[in-house]
């Protein structure tokens, strides 16, 4: 037999010395982002300070170089987006590498089988009861576990909402890819319209309403962070691991279940880890759109669909993303980061689309 | 939505929500109490909210989060204490030289902090978020929400900020002044024919927007002599069949102040707008006087008289 | 309906159905049958060409014997148990198919999409192991795959592609292999190799082998053991010398006796 070493380093998958340069690649760019998004803002409080505030704050002897605001600024204002656009960035990007491979379809997103519909829901609720019925003024001081009642009602308005689309994609007998999608489409329609509802008769707390509809990662504040990190890294870690199930359901269901995969818990397991990491990322941020999309294409393009590799680097790809999608809207002003990413993703959208075009008139 | 679009809707925005304050929101907050005018530090205060409010010691560095509270503090003589206003902030003219902290109707938190009050000055309803609000105060600083929602509340305010900034008898002989003004208007327009009058806030999207029920601004309108037609509450929006049945005798336009295509005529040509009294006697008149109608500070006695000359002309030289 | 069969080796079979009949139910309309009766055994080392028509149940039997789709009579048993009992990872150890048309993902290589064959043993949680690595070696190599190491399946022509598939197959190192149609798109020069691989290893490593074969003359290069599928029952079962015999062909496969005559190959077969 021909033990050729050529071919065992091929074979086999990414080499570890690959799967190193890849994904340490992604951790440095990652890294990077955040460091440049901590240094700017629409306050001059440049690497330098931020390096020295932090090394004061660790006890080491620094001439203090910058105004007394700085630290606050840093530590209360910036630090906090940045490490949420991190986590959402992370969850989205995880998440809609799951969706994809699930339902097989590169068009679907972390949103698509009903979670940002019903988180919305949850949120314009909360945001819109005290309008509508003045009994329920709770005021700017409802909190629960320090938490803010939009945010605990958007991520059990997710969680509720797909598993509404579960339940009702499964009366059709055996649920498969496609029933999922279009009952959830028909969900998240659903659910939007109420939305919609509520938001013309949202008086007063329209700007609020809108603003959290499109995204924006100023109100999550460190107790908000501290619930959702656990949630969003311990589901993605969850999900990392279950690489090889998701190559093999890219193969079909028929031959993913000759090479032993259980479809049904397996496919119950990623959309339930996938959409507690979603929903907890909704409900920090709102519906960032663009993200869960386009990061998953973006990184498959440039390492390939092998998830192993594609999954922590989509991880840390829509956390650099978002990170720096933040940075841009807060250099901008007051432009909600929902924005940004769409300026970023339609775009590239189109971009993707006229290249797959180009792609299947070649033999 | 488009960044273009949010600059077009955010003036809209805040012109609803100020114009159409209920005039007696319930459940009504807590009027605001002020100490007896001793002038000493540290101070506590109610404000609009509810919230008791401490200052430590006289405010120096105050940021105004609304263009309303922006000429309030200007008219107590504190204009120089302004370190951060709003981007809508237009009266007095000094304030163009003062930083902004409030962009495009956001709140930017690191501007506000860079700025390091001593004061806050926030709008209430909403106007302020009340997210932003808690996150301020989270952070330390004494923040006044100002909510006033009729004539009597914004007198109210200034005699609040000036207790809050050491100003109280600037804020005395301001609203002595204010009081004798509203008083000669409500004597002039006394024994008048009220007319129906509408106030057109804004025609969007096929929508008729005007002053809500039982807001400030059909209070106004009924200060200066009129019978307001009013809209819904919550989405300040009348249906044209209801506007038609109301048949006012006197067409205010309010957006006419910032669009210069809504016209008497233009008004006039609009599909069965031609039905209306107000139309068919001409009595159709822009209002330019807008800006000062729909801000709750020192200039809305401005504002009134100029709805009383509008409503009853006759009875003004 | 006689089953004669080859003198098989004295082991247990892999793989038995005993009067296996699935059928698909239809609300307000009588039940689809397409299985009726099967009884089929499998034991170590037998390679069986599966023949019938198209619409005869050839990839419903794969699907039943796997457990992906329930029986609706009799009993299908995997190593004596029967196959729900078994979970589906126990199942890919021992049996692994071949669909005949198989979803291809875009964007991995040969050598990926190999490796994902040995999904069903691989232990590690990151990667491959050096077993797995020479697993896959050794599959690429049986199926005459080792040149399109590297290329990206999705650029490979359809028998190109079709070796890749059958190397994927075998890096599962099952006991028994149910290959639908695994010559499709395969020249000739590749048919034939690929089929005295499949006797090779059925010879040497005890392999079991079921092959859907559409082309009756292909059973002259490996002499197997030749199942008839007709209409969802089992027609024939034996020595492809019995089985192949013009008359049989022409009366499954709905052609003419002279046709059937030339297609089994003449004179050497019986009438």
């Amino acid at each position: 037999m021909r033990a050729s070493v050529a071919t065992r380093s091929l074979v086999g998958g990414p080499s570890l010395g690959r799967a190193t340069l890849v994904i340490g690649g992604a951790l440095v760019v990652f890294l990077a982002s955040v460091v440049v998004a901590v240094g700017l803002g629409s306050v001059e409080v440049g690497l330098p300070e931020a390096i020295g505030i932090i090394g004061q704050r660790l006890g080491l002897p620094v001439t203090e170089t910058w105004a007394a605001t700085a630290p606050t600024i840093l530590f209360e204002v910036r630090l906090p987006r940045v490490l949420a656009g991190a986590l959402v960035g992370a969850g989205l990007g995880g998440a809609g590498v799951v969706f994809q491979a699930l339902l097989r379809n590169p068009m679907a997103d972390p949103y698509v089988i009903g979670t940002a519909a019903g988180a919305s829901l949850g949120a314009v609720l909360a945001i819109t009861a005290p309008v509508l019925v003045p009994a329920l003024a709770l005021g700017a001081g409802t909190a629960w576990l320090g938490i803010g009642l939009a945010q605990v009602l958007a991520f059990a308005g997710g969680l509720g909402a797909v598993a509404l689309v579960l339940v009702i994609a499964r009366q059709g007998g055996r649920s498969n890819v496609v029933t999922l999608l279009l009952t959830g489409y028909a969900v998240s329609s659903l659910l939007a319209a109420v939305v919609a509802l509520l938001l013309v008769s949202s008086g007063r707390a329209l700007a609020s309403v809108v603003g959290w509809l499109l995204g924006s990662l100023g109100g999550a504040g460190y107790p908000e962070l501290a619930v959702a990190a656990p949630l969003v890294l311990g589901g993605s870690a969850w999900l990392l691991v279950r690489w090889r199930t998701l190559n093999l359901l890219l193969l079909g269901d028929e031959a993913a279940a000759g090479l032993g995969v259980d479809l049904v818990p397996a496919r119950r397991g990623l959309v339930l880890l996938a959409t507690l990491v979603t929903s907890a990322a909704v409900a920090l941020a709102g519906t960032i759109g663009f993200v869960g999309l386009v990061v998953p294409h973006l990184v498959r393009l440039a390492i390939g669909p092998d998830h192993r590799l594609l999954l922590p680097v989509s991880c840390l790809g829509g956390a650099a993303l978002l990170v720096l999608a933040d940075m841009a809207a807060r250099l901008v002003g007051g432009v909600p980061v929902g924005v940004v990413t769409a300026l970023i993703g339609a775009p590239f959208f189109l971009w993707l689309l006229h290249r797959a075009a180009g792609a299947t008139t070649t033999p | 939505m488009p960044a273009r679009r949010i600059r077009a809707f955010a003036p809209f925005l805040l012109i609803l929500a100020v114009a159409c304050q209920p005039a007696s929101p319930s459940p009504s907050p807590p009027k605001p109490s002020m100490a007896p005018s001793a002038g000493a530090y540290p101070l506590v205060l109610t404000d609009d909210a509810g919230r008791q409010v401490t200052l430590p010691a006289e405010p120096e560095r105050i940021v105004s989060l609304a263009p309303s509270n922006t000429e309030i503090a200007c008219a107590l003589d504190a204009c120089d204490r302004l370190v951060g206003v709003t981007d809508f902030d237009d009266y007095p003219a000094e304030v163009a030289e003062i930083p902004d902290v409030v962009i495009l109707a956001v709140v930017d938190i690191e501007l506000v902090v860079d700025a390091d009050p001593d004061l806050i000055l926030a709008a209430g309803n909403e106007l302020t978020p009340s997210a932003v609000i808690t996150q301020l105060t989270d952070l330390g600083y004494p923040v006044l929400v100002l909510y006033p929602a009729s004539l009597d509340q914004v007198l109210e305010n200034i005699e609040l900020i000036g207790e809050a900034i050491n100003a109280r008898e600037q804020a005395d002989s301001l609203t002595a002044d204010l009081r004798a003004r509203i008083a000669a208007v409500g004597d002039a327009v006394t024994g008048a024919a009220r007319p129906r009058t509408f106030y057109e806030v804004s025609v969007f999207a096929g929508t008729i927007y005007t002053a809500g029920r039982d807001s400030f601004l059909a209070s106004l309108i009924e200060l200066a002599g009129g019978d307001p037609i009013t809209g819904d509450a919550l989405t300040f929006a009348i249906a044209l069949e209801d506007l038609l049945v109301a048949d006012p005798e006197l067409i205010l336009l309010g957006d006419a102040a910032y669009d210069p295509s809504v016209t008497p005529e233009a008004v006039s040509a609009r599909q069965g707008w031609g039905a209306i009294s107000a139309v068919q006697n001409g009595r159709v008149v822009v209002m330019l006087a807008d800006p000062v109608i729909t801000r709750p500070g020192p200039r809305i006695v401005d504002g009134l008289e100029a709805l009383a000359r509008a409503i009853h002309l006759d009875r003004f030289d | 309906m006689s089953h004669l069969r080859q003198p098989s080796p004295n082991s247990p079979p892999i793989l038995e159905l005993s009067e296996v009949g699935f059928g698909y139910r239809r609300r307000g309309r009588p039940d689809r049958e397409v299985l009726r009766g099967v009884s089929l055994s499998v034991t170590p080392g037998e390679l069986v060409a599966l023949l019938g028509p198209n619409g005869s149940g050839k990839t419903t039997l794969f699907r039943v014997a796997v457990g992906l789709l329930p029986a609706g009579s009799g009993r299908v048993r995997l190593d004596g148990r029967p196959v729900t009992d078994w979970t589906r990872r126990e199942i890919a150890q021992r049996i692994a198919i071949l669909p005949q048309l198989p979803t291809v993902p875009d964007g991995f290589r040969v050598e990926e999409l190999v490796e994902m064959g040995r999904a069903p043993h691989a232990r590690s949680r990151f990667g491959a192991s050096a077993e797995d690595a020479e697993a896959v070696e050794r599959a690429l190599i049986d199926a005459d795959a080792v040149d399109l190491v590297g290329r990206r399946v999705d650029e490979l022509s359809g028998g190109e592609r079709q070796r890749v598939l059958v190397a994927m197959t075998l890096a599962q190192e099952p006991r028994l292999l149910l290959l639908d149609e695994p010559t499709q798109h395969l020249d000739l020069a590749h048919q034939v190799a690929l089929l005295a691989t499949l006797d090779r290893l059925r010879r040497t490593r005890g392999l079991a082998v079921v092959a859907v074969l559409h082309d009756p003359a292909l059973t002259a290069l490996a002499d197997p053991r030749v199942v008839l599928l007709s209409a969802g029952r089992v027609v024939a079962d034996g020595p492809a010398a019995e089985v192949l015999r013009p008359i049989l062909l022409a009366r499954v496969f709905d052609i003419s006796v002279p046709t059937a005559l030339a297609l089994s190959g003449g004179s050497t077969r019986g009438t």
